[in-house]
């Protein structure tokens, strides 16, 4: 007797055969007792695993059903947007034409200028060679990547080994951890004065905060002082963290000095290290002798001593007659050289209004170049009403369209990257800040070998246009989402992309926000590319819940 | 006649997100998709016909975005193997080993052995039987032949036995 298949079996205890294949297999089941048990056993499994599956709806709360936005509401939210955009934009303006020209680039509206003080910054602390500060940045930062690598490896290599890499991970942690080599003692008085008498020696770290502080006496560890008045005469051997109305800093110190205040005045016989001041006015003398670098800002900075390496000050009025062992750098609206001062390196006057604000008295020597820059911000106008950005912005468009259009082509899967969600945004956004820090330092590291040389370059290159695709591939998906809450059907990818091209090119240029929807958009966008390219590689296919 | 949303929504609020949940996996997610079907139901309102029961349309509609969201995960494409092959190694599997679906029936390890499908298997036997779809609208759904969905139920039935005569040679 010829048995039915196990698949029209299966068929048959499911009802799915067509009827004259469910004909015969019955004209068979009435003349074979073993395969009716097995059709019998078959619709028993299926019962099972229909049971299994069930879902109890009661058991699930019900949230409450957000109605999605009409067009209307859509168009009414931009145009809020944009009213919003424009009343900032004056706001901007206004605050801009009250902020005295030698501190805008402090004035945390001016997105350009707050980035070009970081990039300065960073550009100063990379040439502070071998200062704690630099270091204790670059070992802390150095962590995070390090610890953030091993979670994305240990993500990437699977479950089995992810708890012995966490472990490892917190042993990175720990050993990352500075180890407290000194206690702390701790002196506060609010209504009267903080005072350490010349002759007493405190062996620790101290911390000073009061209405007047007064250390006479000397300090093995980091001296932390706050008060209306602070006077630091004692010597002190680690750091000096110290704010006040007025500051005065006479003793030595063998580490740096961070001093926020209305006035201060040093005239220390040594900063072992560096310089970072904040104030009204900020007197450094004669008989001062820095290490290292100074970072200075103030209304009127007077800058004498011998600093070792560079300065970076931005002042309303800076004076300078030090002697400085490498270079200057100003952002000040006058700054004068005065004698005896000596540059061994260039010195770079930004900002000032006119070139006659920039003078070199006789006696004082420039080892370098005077590069001096006058002010654009006064000669800018409000780039939205010129041409030029849109022009730009049009160049920019058509070449992210073009560059999108060629690689959504060419790869299709990336029409269609996962994205569910906040949680994929958090989740990509994680990737994509990673693979931005990341990928530079360890492609600089490869190059160090001969062999490394080559991957280093195109890891550097892939990184280039990743960041450039990023955008492509976020916008992709924005437009992807609005057609598909407008429109009734699907679009062409070409539509979609030059959708959310427009809505990022836009959201992008906001005043305010702008600049970080696009590190935004650039991070996400990253993250997913990496994702893509990683799902691509490995293949994988979580195991979920059901 | 008019559909009063809201009710329909409340009472169908659950099937829907459960098979959300038993497609995608994740909770977060399935809340998501239910959400975003009753919305895509809400807008397509005036397209759905009455005479039909409202739960079978909108968890339609959910299955289908659960479906697309699970290619968009996959880049496009959901693989279900070739037919085939499929059939021939459903063939060659031993036939026993139903009993200890029987046995374990109330012990949650048919649930795990579920979990633990490959998503091939798993889908269609979702969409069978807790969505109870016929093979044609299963086939339909996720793009393959009427046949080609029978032999992926009897192999993901077929794994499932196999999954738990396993754990019962070797219990943890």
């Amino acid at each position: 007797m010829n048995h039915p298949t196990e698949l029209a079996l299966a068929m048959q205890a499911d009802d799915a055969l067509q009827a004259h294949e469910a004909a015969m297999v019955e004209q068979h089941l009435a003349t074979c007792d073993v395969c009716s048990a097995r059709v019998a056993t078959l619709r028993e499994e299926s019962r099972i695993v229909a049971a299994v599956l069930a879902y109890d709806p009661a058991s699930v709360s019900v949230p409450e059903f957000v109605k999605p936005a009409s067009v209307r509401a859509m168009v009414a939210g931009s145009a809020i947007v944009l009213l919003i955009a424009g009343l900032l934009s004056t706001a901007r303006g206004l605050v801009d034409l009250s902020v005295p020209d030698a501190v805008k680039w402090f004035n945390p509206f001016n997105a350009g200028g707050a980035v070009n003080l970081l990039v300065r910054t960073s550009t100063f602390l990379l040439s502070d060679r071998g200062s704690a500060l630099f270091s204790s940045i670059v070992e802390t930062l150095g962590g995070i990547v390090i610890m953030a690598l091993l979670l994305w490896i240990a993500s990437i290599v699977g479950r089995r080994i992810r708890g012995p890499m966490m472990m490892a991970c917190i042993v990175c942690a720990f050993a990352l951890q500075p180890s407290p080599s000194q206690a702390v003692e701790i002196r506060h008085d609010k209504e009267h004065a903080v005072l350490i008498p010349a002759e007493e020696t405190i062996d620790d770290t101290l911390i000073a905060l009061g209405d007047t502080i007064e250390v006479n006496g000397n300090v093995t560890g980091d001296l932390i002082a706050f008060g209306r008045r602070v006077v630091i005469r004692g010597n002190v051997g680690g750091l000096v963290i110290t704010g006040g109305e007025s500051v005065t800093l006479d003793g030595s110190v063998d580490g740096s000095v961070l001093a926020g205040a209305e006035s201060l005045s040093v005239s220390a016989r040594r900063i072992g290290r560096n310089l970072f001041a904040g104030a009204q006015s900020v007197n450094v003398s004669y008989a001062t002798n820095i290490e290292q670098n100074v970072l200075v800002g103030g209304e009127k900075v007077t800058l004498a001593g011998r600093v070792g390496h560079d300065v970076l000050g931005g002042a309303e009025e800076l004076e300078v007659a030090s002697t400085i062992g490498g270079a200057l750098t100003s952002y000040s609206k006058r700054m004068t050289l005065l004698a005896p001062a000596h540059i061994a390196g260039d010195v770079h006057a930004h900002g000032v209004e006119k070139k006659d604000h920039v003078v070199v008295s006789p006696g004082a020597v420039i080892g370098g170049q005077l590069i001096t820059e006058l002010d654009k911000m006064d000669m800018e106008e409000n780039r939205y009403l010129t041409a030029h950005f849109y022009g730009w912005e049009l160049v920019w468009l058509a070449a992210a369209f073009v560059a999108g259009f060629v690689l959504l082509w060419v790869v299709p899967a990336l029409q269609r990257v996962p994205f569910d969600g906040a949680g994929d945004a958090m989740r990509s956004g994680g990737y994509g800040l990673l693979a931005l820090v990341a990928t530079p330092i360890i492609a600089v590291l490869a190059c160090v070998t001969i062999i490394g040389i080559p991957l280093g370059v195109l890891a550097l290159m892939a990184w280039c246009a990743g960041i450039y695709l990023a955008k492509v591939v976020v916008a992709q998906l924005i437009g992807e989402r609005v057609l598909e809450a407008v429109a009734e059907r699907p679009q062409h990818f070409a539509m979609s992309l030059l959708v959310g091209l427009l809505i990022v090119a836009f959201v992008g240029n906001l005043p305010f926000i702008g600049g970080v929807i696009r590190f935004g958009v650039t991070v996400v966008g990253l993250g997913l590319l990496v994702l893509f390219v990683h799902d691509v590689i490995f293949d994988d296919e979580p195991i979920e819940d059901v | 006649m008019k559909v009063d949303f809201e009710a329909e929504y409340r009472s169908c609020y659950g099937r829907v997100f459960g098979l959300c949940l038993r497609l995608l996996g994740g909770t977060v997610l399935a809340e998501d998709a239910a959400q975003d079907a009753f919305v895509r139901a809400y807008r397509a309102l005036d397209r759905y016909d009455p005479t039909q029961p409202f739960s079978a349309w909108v968890v339609g509609i959910a299955r289908n975005h659960c479906i697309d969201l699970l290619r968009r995960r996959r880049h496009g494409e959901l693989r279900f193997g070739d037919e085939a092959a499929e059939l021939a190694a459903a063939e060659a599997e031993s036939i026993e080993g139903v009993d200890a679906l029987v046995i374990n029936e109330r012990s949650g390890k048919v649930r795990a052995a579920l979990s633990a499908l490959p998503e091939k298997y798993r889908l269609p036997l979702v969409l069978a039987y807790y969505n109870e779809a016929s093979y044609d609208e299963i086939a339909e759904a996720l793009g393959l032949s009427r046949n080609h969905v029978g032999v992926l139920l009897l192999r993901g039935k077929q794994a499932l036995r196999k999954a738990l005569t396993s754990t019962e040679e070797h219990p943890e």
